[in-house]
């Protein structure tokens, strides 16, 4: 327990002020440094939200906005704190995944980033592919490391009441990480011995790959007058990976960006204070984002079904349910508090974004080259429809915001597909995409 | 109306024979046409064409200004579009000047004759490499290793070619991604068939024994294990872990005796705090969670030496159209640990069981009041005196209830127990049930819902063998259910789970044991961490099933024990492991070692010997990390993975050193008659063969035994497959209102009847023609309730050849994989059924659609023909869709379930041939009497572009359509086709 009779703020600027200042791009030559970075954040929250019966006349409590008015909407109660990033944010109805409506609803968390078919029951993989990973497989060649993968509870939890949004390319669940600490440590203090492991795997690595090259070269040379184009294809790649290997090497040596870790408060506590921790955590998707040291985070900021400690999260803010009650509340009194819960989550989400833009990019603000996806799978909870959805920042990309699509049912997987193209990955399908989400906000 | 692709082709075929006759210079021949092209065709094009195809404006993506009159092999499919363009008056469009008439037949005359010389041009016979396909890989890493892990879940889906393969070299890429892939599966295969033999291994191994009341001592606590559940009580069963024997010492695993969870459940409720645990039972559950109910009888039931099951009826697993709960009745047991690796062994005690055949359902009569040597009345009085069966034999049971009374409801469940055999069912009639019992003293008892007191009497009679009853039992009792063993994992909202093996039949009334094993990561698992302090999280499940297939009354599945061993290890190290490292301690110097190890293992990953050279480079990198490591194991898997990731292993190499058509050499042939026929690796007698240089020479021995090994079914699913585009059926989406027995579970079985059709076929070696119309019918259960079959056909899920006196039915086109998936899952669509025969029945493929044609509008309001016919309209698609459309319009009597309807007044069509059919039995007529050639070339012409794995030349093309193959006769048999597809130059030349 050292660090804690020392001041901690004051630990952590001196780490930051030891850093040497040497940006990351600048050392990674013009290749990366040329392109401002694209980045995906997806933020999921479970049980969807407060959307009051008319009956209860406290319609300005609705999580979607308002009818639109002179061609802008009204924010609601319970998203008044984003009111400020309106020209950066759109919010979108209307969106259900096929097989969500195919599935026990209890699965809406499980498929809210993949799509996947859970419905059937003899499937040899357990989900599909998560957006997060698409954008990873993507991105990863231009940045420490692949993807961040967050929860408020750690590890996997368990299909059809899953503790993680983001699975693999076999479909297997990522453990999440919820500690601020230490994925403060491991992002930011990566340490000497841990670095000097993944050199020498990577050296190893670069070698193997580049003796099977060299024989896959002379190999090539014995063949005569043999139809070779697959494998001048296959020694082509064999070269990508191979500079990929050493890309990833490099980036062992390249200091970290210098940045002001001085807000953080790492030893913020669920269990004590939601406010604090979901601060601490957005803040350190921020921090990863500006130091380019991922550009794909998957963060569950709490679980469906009563599951885990967010279920609490009400009760400690003062309010009388759990959150999974909450969202079943049928009364004025529990929709109310439901969409008062709905409000702080939108206070938070807004001082993510304020961070978001506090840094800069060689051109616009890190939200603006970020694409934040915020929603649940689920329009209240157990409705696979119309789910709540916001989508943040990418206006470097091309999106358009300010505005609320109601219209229209379109699937998930078409808006998720306009991600992936938006972020410039050529792929014409994502889970059971039809097409892209054309209608507004991606329109080009 | 005769389809321009036809007439295009019928013209050429007289024009060769002019040809033949007239010119045998084609060298000549080459220099008139290209002269003739200077003056004739290119100042046309110029004048008509290039305004809009050319470098800079490619109208619909063509260009046409850098043509000349040589026609290279690249460029034959160009201009066989531009004829077809300028022939039908499609091109150059309305609002452009027409070609003066003379002009355009001069051009149109030349093509044809260009095109022609094109076609009969000898093209270079150059060697390829094309990498293997998932599947091959997959099957070559598995036979190498010896493991049957799966590890290929990472590796991106090949692409299809045009013809709908995927193994041809041109769409076989190999990315980055791949071999990044490759790299990581590499290491972890390696690391999943090797261990550290001085670590004796352990091994996870226990039973469970089923019974009423076998438990003495059961545990006090309540279980919860979410909803439904359906938890047996908790006397019926025990659990008991064992050690295995092993010629080898081994760790026996015991699950932690103690745990603790955080989230535990109150119903469905999650609620949180600490509670402590200490017994297996919160470890290994026994339950039948699935669907409630059972149209008759109970799902399941616990008899003193096991637990009866019925079969286990699947549901759609659909929200809100069933639940996703589960079949009922389904068996499983639910377990908190089972090994993270390696392979496993169920084993099942089981027996059919001497059943009864209830009859609630049935309108059968009391018997009649009988002599005491015939029947035996007991009454609730009587419960406890032993009952006394006259002489053995089949007796009705009439349960006889007193009247109702006015307020007496609830439950009827009435309960028959003699000797531990147990029969229960609602009571809505008597008789109740037939049973078989034998002479003698009889324990025996009854319970009833509303009590005992209700029940009067309880009247057995035997009955004579003649008796219909007594028949029908017998007919029952002849019947078996069908073993299903699976593994997977539970949710709160189901399970997910796959099967382990086939199904077993169970038909003797004594116990036996049936093994069931596979690779444990095969199959669904959670992904839990160790730490999950959730009281459900990570529950893994092996499910035992009656296996369902069309409903009937069959005698229960009774289970007795079900063991589970793993990881399986028949000796140590594991046989994988000395796959990998073949050489033991014996060599004692390491550098030897690793050089025959490595060796070994190259040569047989690269299916060839390993040279000089090659080896040198991998003792370098072996040198290299071990002189840092140290490490003999980790320095050799090192290479190994390297070796995984070569290109001799991952692909296909046939190097040729001449354009000119060369043999190929023993190695070459062996891997490529391995990827055709087995799609996999050579086995080691195929290798032998090849190191003899004997192969050429045993070519038939090695196909006969090729077609009878297991592995030929390899074949004929991706083939057949791939061939018939069978992926539409698995992603069609059906109206479930309309097809209500088109069900998840029939489609799982109808998808595989075009595959074991042709397997059977080509296995007995029958005409091609059996393709087109059959008597015989490949099916199961399943399918003869699906197509309404009414003779038994007895086989359970198993597929069988049988004889089906049925017009409608039998060869493939009439098969509902095929024609359902050949539909929008509501209507029949003669379009895509007519554009699937041409192409793949006939080898007659329509022209692609062209650019920016609207889909077919989805506009319910009008009739599927009139929205066809307007879409037809369509400029520039009339021409295709003649050619297309009345091949499809035959097809109108099936619907988009797959089923004949008898419907004849939309299946009048006049063919693209000219021959006016009604219905699909006038189409078959006449394909096996008048068009039996262009099936069998159709046929031919898919298998030698699969077997070689590039689509056919020109060259070929028009060989193989002239002249057919050696050793094939009129009667085009399967298995003679592939016989002389593997002797012929195609195969046999690189």
């Amino acid at each position: 327990m050292k660090s804690q009779s020392i001041d901690r703020r004051a630990v952590l600027k001196g780490i930051a002020g030891t850093a040497l200042a040497l940006p990351a791009l600048e050392a990674m030559g013009s290749e990366v440094a040329g392109q401002v970075p694209r980045r995906f954040c997806a933020l999921y929250t479970a049980n969807g939200m407060s959307l009051p019966k008319a009956e209860h006349k406290i319609d300005q409590w609705s999580w979607f906005p308002r009818q639109q008015q002179g061609g802008q909407f009204v924010f609601g109660e319970s998203t008044k704190p984003l009111e400020s990033f309106r020209n950066q944010l759109s919010f979108v109805g209307g969106l259900y995944h096929e097989n969500g409506l195919k599935s026990d609803p209890h699965t809406c968390s499980d498929m809210w980033l993949t799509g996947a078919p859970l419905h059937d029951e003899t499937r040899d993989s357990y989900n599909s592919v998560s957006l997060d990973q698409v954008v990873a497989r993507h991105t990863k060649g231009h940045c420490r490391q692949p993807s961040l993968v967050l929860s408020i509870d750690a590890g996997v939890g368990f299909l059809s009441r899953t503790g993680t949004i983001s699975y693999n390319h076999a479909g297997r669940p990522i453990p999440a990480e919820n500690n601020p600490r230490q994925v403060f440590n491991r992002l930011f203090r990566a340490d000497v011995g841990a670095l000097n492991a993944r050199r020498d795997q990577l050296r190893r690595q670069i070698k193997l790959v580049d003796a099977v090259l060299e024989s896959a070269k002379s190999f090539d040379k014995q063949l005569g007058q043999t139809d070779r184009q697959t494998m001048q294809q296959y020694l082509a790649s064999l070269d990508e990976v191979e500079s990929r290997l050493a890309a990833s090497e490099k980036w062992t040596d390249i200091p970290l960006k210098q940045q002001d870790y001085s807000h953080l408060d790492l030893d913020v506590s669920p269990e004590q204070d939601p406010a604090s921790y979901y601060r601490t955590m957005f803040d350190l998707i921020a921090l990863a984002f500006d130091a380019d040291i991922t550009r794909s985070i998957a963060f569950m900021l709490n679980r469906e079904d009563g599951m885990g400690i967010s279920d609490t999260f009400p009760l400690k803010l003062g309010l009388s349910r759990t959150h999974h009650n909450l969202s079943h509340a049928g009364d004025k009194a529990g929709q109310l508090e439901f969409a008062k819960y709905d409000r702080f989550l939108s206070e938070e989400l807004a001082g993510f974004f304020k961070r978001l833009n506090s840094y800069q990019d060689s051109q616009g603000t890190v939200l603006d080259n970020t694409i934040v996806l915020y929603g649940s799978g689920a329009s209240t909870t157990h409705q696979p429809r119309n789910l709540p959805t916001l989508i943040a920042g990418g206006t470097n990309m091309g999106l358009q915001h300010g505005v609320y699509h109601a219209e229209g049912k379109t699937r998930m997987a078409n808006l998720q597909l306009s991600i992936l193209q938006a972020m410039g990955i050529e792929q014409d399908t994502f889970a059971d995409s039809q097409g892209t989400f054309t209608d507004s906000v991606f329109r080009s | 109306m005769v389809s321009l692709t036809q007439s295009f082709f019928r013209r050429l075929t007289e024009l060769f024979t002019l040809l033949l006759l007239l010119c045998q210079s084609s060298a000549l021949k080459a220099d008139e046409l290209q002269t003739q092209f200077d003056s004739k065709v290119l100042p046309v094009l110029r004048n008509h064409c290039f305004d809009c195809h050319n470098v800079d404006d490619r109208e619909s993506g063509v260009r046409l200004d850098h043509l000349d009159g040589s026609l290279p092999d690249g460029a034959i499919k160009l201009w066989e579009h531009v004829g077809k363009q300028i022939e039908s008056g499609a091109m150059p469009p309305e609002d452009h000047s027409e070609i003066p008439e003379q002009q355009r037949r001069e051009l149109l005359s030349w093509l044809e004759a260009s095109l022609h010389q094109a076609r009969i041009r000898e093209a270079p016979n150059n060697g390829i490499t094309r990498r293997l396909t998932v599947t091959q890989y997959r099957h070559a890493l598995q036979e190498l290793l010896g493991i049957d892990d799966d590890f290929t879940a990472t590796l991106p889906d090949d692409g299809i070619s045009k013809d709908g393969f995927t193994n041809d070299s041109e769409t076989l890429s190999a990315s980055p991604l791949q071999i990044e892939a490759w790299f990581n599966i590499a290491t972890q295969a390696l690391e999943a068939s090797t261990v550290d033999p001085t670590v004796s291994p352990t091994v996870q191994n226990f039973r469970m024994d089923l019974g009423r009341g076998i438990n003495p001592q059961p545990l006090q606590e309540n279980l919860i294990l979410g909803a439904l559940n359906r938890l047996l009580p908790k006397q019926d069963f025990t659990v008991t872990e064992l050690t295995p024997e092993k010629s080898f010492p081994i760790q026996a695993y015991r699950l932690p005796a103690k745990y603790r969870f955080n989230e535990g459940y109150s119903g469905n409720a999650t609620v949180r705090g600490w509670r402590e645990y200490a017994s297996i039972y919160h470890k290994v559950f026994a339950c039948l969670r699935g669907d409630g109910g059972y149209p008759k009888g109970e799902p399941y039931e616990s008899v003193d030496n096991g637990l009866l099951l019925r079969p286990a009826i699947p549901n759609d697993s659909v929200w809100q159209r069933s639940t996703t709960y589960g079949p009922k009745a389904n068996f499983k047991i639910a377990l908190r640990e089972l090994p993270r690796h390696g392979r496993f062994r169920v084993t099942v005690r089981a027996a059919k069981f001497d059943d009864a055949l209830l009859l609630s359902n049935l309108n059968a009569e009391p018997a009649e009041q009988a002599s005491p040597q015939e029947s035996v009345t007991m009454s609730a009085e009587q419960k406890d005196q032993p009952l006394v069966i006259p002489q053995s034999g089949i007796y009705q049971v009439d349960v006889y209830r007193r009247p109702k009374t006015e307020d007496e409801k609830g439950n009827e469940r009435f309960s028959l127990q003699i000797d531990g055999r147990r029969f229960t069912d609602q009571l809505k009639r008597t008789p109740a049930m037939l049973l078989r019992l034998a002479e003698g003293e009889r324990d025996w008892s009854f319970d009833f819902g509303r009590g005992d007191a209700a029940i009067e009497k309880v009247v057995l009679t035997r009955l004579s063998m003649d008796d219909p009853l007594a028949q029908r039992y017998e007919t029952f009792m002849q019947q078996s259910p069908w073993l299903g063993v699976y593994m997977g994992l539970r949710r709160d909202c189901g399970h997910t789970f796959n099967q382990v093996e086939s199904s077993r039949v169970v038909d003797q009334l004594s116990t036996q044991a049936f093994v069931f094993e596979g690779a444990i990561n095969n199959f669904p698992r959670p992904d839990v961490q160790p730490g999950n302090d959730n009281y459900l999280a990570g529950l893994r499940e092996i499910l035992v099933h009656s296996v369902y297939t069309d409903g009937r009354d069959r005698p229960r599945l009774r289970i007795e024990t079900i063991e589970f061993e793993g990881p399986l290890y028949e000796s140590w190290p594991p046989q994988s492991h000395r796959n990998v490292f073949s050489v033991g301690p014996e060599v004692t110097d390491e550098l030897e070692r690793a050089r025959e190890t490595i060796r070994r293992f190259a040569q047989r990953a690269f299916r060839r010997p390993v040279d000089l050279q090659e080896m040198a480079g991998l003792m370098e990198l072996w040198r290299e990390h071990y002189q840092q490591s140290k490490d003999f194991h980790a320095s050799t898997r090192y290479v190994l993975a390297g070796i995984l990731t070569s290109p001799a292993f991952l692909f296909h190499v046939e190097n040729s050193q001449s354009p000119k058509p060369e043999p190929l050499n023993q190695h070459e042939l062996a891997a490529k008659l391995a990827l055709f026929l087995w799609d996999g690796p050579p086995d080691q007698e195929l290798t032998d063969v090849a190191n003899r240089g004997q192969l050429t020479a045993e070519l038939d021995k090695t196909i006969d035994r090729m077609i009878a090994d297991p592995k030929f079914e390899r074949f004929t699913e991706t083939f057949v497959r791939q061939w018939l585009s069978l992926d539409k059926f698995d992603s069609v989406e059906v109206d479930r209102r309309k097809y209500p027995a088109l069900s998840k579970f029939a489609r799982k079985h109808l998808r595989q009847e075009p595959v074991r059709t042709f397997q059977h076929l080509v296995r007995t070696n029958q005409s091609v023609g059996k393709l087109i119309q059959s008597d015989e019918m490949v099916i199961n259960e399943t399918l003869a309730k699906y197509y309404g079959i009414d003779q038994p056909i007895e086989s359970g899920p198993e597929f069988v050849a049988v004889s089906v006196d049925l017009s409608h039915l039998g060869g493939l086109l009439t098969q509902a994989a095929i024609q359902s998936g050949l539909s929008d899952g509501r209507e029949a669509n003669p379009v895509k059924r007519g554009a699937w025969f041409a192409r793949k029945i006939i080898a007659e493929p329509p022209n692609d659609p062209p650019p920016n044609v609207p889909e077919l509008k989805d506009d319910r309001s009008l009739p599927l023909k009139e929205r066809l016919r307007q879409h037809r309209d369509v400029k520039g698609c009339v021409k295709c869709h003649e050619g297309i459309d009345p091949w499809g319009v035959a097809f109108q009597q099936y619907d988009a379930g797959g089923l004949f309807t008898g419907n004849k007044a939309d299946a009048k069509s006049k063919l693209p041939d000219g021959v006016e059919v009604d219905g699909v039995a006038e189409l078959q007529q006449h394909l096996l009497q008048n068009r039996l050639a262009d099936v069998a070339f159709s046929v031919q012409k898919h298998l030698i572009t699969y077997a070689i794995g590039r689509p056919l030349q020109y060259n070929e093309w028009v060989r193989l359509k002239e002249n057919g193959l050696a050793g094939v006769d009129e009667d085009y048999r399967l298995q003679d086709m592939i016989r002389a597809i593997v002797h012929s130059d195609y195969f046999l030349k690189k």
